[in-house]
């Protein structure tokens, strides 16, 4: 019996654990330490609709001291190609509409601006 | 030499050479059966580039008396540079490779007679994509990955312990490092080191050993069922993953043995926002190793286990594996006190 007794005493150790990573709450949205310093002008992206692995090199233009760049995309790769142009494209598990988003920041705080690129079929 | 000598020298000679005769069919054969088992099925996985800790196979199968305690340190090596079109491989531009090194701790205690606990924390000493854009770059990723914890459980065993079933259950938490940045840019989801999402696991393990018989057969199944990714930056849920591996032990003395194994991976389509699925996703491989193992110092043990793909078959375009390499050395601790009763102690009179 004793076995039971251990396996029943690590279950409900497995449970407390269980419950307490599926409760805690997760929010996806992060408050930003909004900046008036920095203005962000636009995001131009050589293309907007592109296919399977096909480059297209996305610059922001952006007003600021000492301004610092940082891109993320739901789906897709990017590389820097200098501080303020990147080069992005899909891979095949990226097909369908994706965000890029630059966040652009510095002393003073950050804003943050998105677009939407469309990965389709070759 | 007299006829009857003769006759005696031939049975001894048949004696010697036939369990190393034997022994070496019994695992190509093996080797072959179970290939040739789930060749028909058409699936594919590429295991190799996901999210979080990669299956480090070599140390499930072994099971330990109560309060003894095993300690590992692994290594992994995974190199993956051919992207697959259903079963066939094609070549596609801007991505040249993706390797990890990864190494992890590794531990596993008898609580009780049938009742084990093992986990595993994962770190990846370096996961990253060589791509050719603009020129020859690499993304690289690092940190710590997912910690496993499981139980297993002995469902049914015999006393002489030539059959064994146990079940195993736990989870996989995403405590590791997840939205790495690397040159101002967030990773893409296959270079995070941790999974970034919770995974629950259930298994199945057979094991058969024949009395006095240096052969050990394991057969196991298992299934990773994924929830979805909780980040800032993706919304993703990675498809569930199921396992099955038949392996062939030959224990040639008290220190070393080899075992062939046949592994088999069906991993279910992924899924993004809105539930769509995603469709270069899942599918299904089958993945041969063989393992060497040596005692030394009575309770420490080294491992090397080579593996390779034998059949992939993808849905889409997918970057499959190449090969992987694992090894790792473990420590055995007998007899250490027992937590649970430390907690727990028995009451009196």
């Amino acid at each position: 019996m004793k076995q039971y007794r251990y396996f029943s005493y690590l279950f409900l150790l497995l449970a407390a654990v269980l419950s307490g990573f599926s409760c805690s709450k997760h929010s996806d949205i992060i408050p930003e330490n909004t900046s008036n310093e920095i203005k962000i002008d636009s995001i131009i992206p050589s293309a907007r609709d592109l296919l399977v692995w096909q480059q297209c090199s996305i610059t922001v233009y952006a007003r600021g001291n000492d301004l610092e760049y940082n891109w993320k995309t739901d789906h897709g790769s990017m590389v820097g190609l200098d501080s303020v142009t990147v080069i992005y494209w899909g891979c095949p598990s990226c097909i369908g509409t994706n965000t890029v988003k630059c966040t652009v920041s510095n002393s003073t705080g950050s804003v943050s601006d998105t677009i939407m690129l469309h990965v389709r079929k070759q | 030499m007299s006829e009857n000598n003769k006759m005696k020298f031939h049975r001894k000679q048949l004696c010697i050479c036939k369990p190393a005769y034997t022994g070496v069919s019994r695992l190509f054969f093996l080797f072959l059966f179970s290939f040739s088992f789930y060749l028909p099925s058409k699936k594919a996985a590429a295991q190799c580039c996901s999210a979080g800790n990669p299956s480090t196979i070599g140390f499930q199968q072994d099971k330990l008396e109560p309060n003894q305690l095993k300690l590992g340190l692994s290594y992994k090596y995974s190199f993956s540079d051919q992207y697959y079109h259903l079963d066939h491989a094609v070549a596609v531009p801007n991505v040249n490779f993706n390797r990890f090194h990864f190494t992890s701790l590794y531990f596993r205690y008898g609580i009780a007679p049938k009742l084990n606990v093992y986990g595993e924390l994962g770190y990846f000493i370096d996961k990253s994509q060589s791509v050719s854009v603009p020129v020859n770059h690499l993304i690289s990723g690092k940190g710590i990955g997912d910690l496993e914890l499981n139980l297993q459980y002995a469902l049914y065993q015999q006393e002489n312990s030539n059959h064994q079933v146990s079940m195993t259950a736990g989870l996989k938490i995403p405590v590791g490092v997840f939205d790495q940045v690397s040159d101002g840019i967030v990773l893409p989801l296959s270079l995070q080191p941790s999974n970034g999402a919770l995974k629950y696991n259930a298994g199945l393990i057979y094991f058969f050993k024949k009395p006095f018989s240096k052969w050990s057969f394991v057969v196991s199944g298992s299934a990773d069922i994924t929830t979805r990714i909780i980040s800032r930056n993706f919304f993703y849920k990675y498809g569930n993953l199921y396992v099955s591996s038949v392996s062939g032990y030959y224990r040639n003395n008290l220190k070393t043995s080899i075992s062939l194994q046949t592994r088999f991976e069906f991993r279910d389509k992924d899924k993004r926002e809105n539930h769509i699925r995603v469709e270069s996703s899942g599918g299904f491989a089958v993945y041969g190793s063989i393992k060497f193992s040596y005692r030394f110092y009575k309770l420490w043990e080294i491992q090397l286990q080579p593996e390779l793909p034998v059949y992939k078959y993808v849905d889409g375009y997918q970057i499959t594996n190449r090969f992987s390499l694992f090894t790792g050395v473990t420590k055995k601790f007998n007899k250490l006190p027992n937590p649970v009763k430390a907690l727990f102690p028995p009451k009196m009179g």
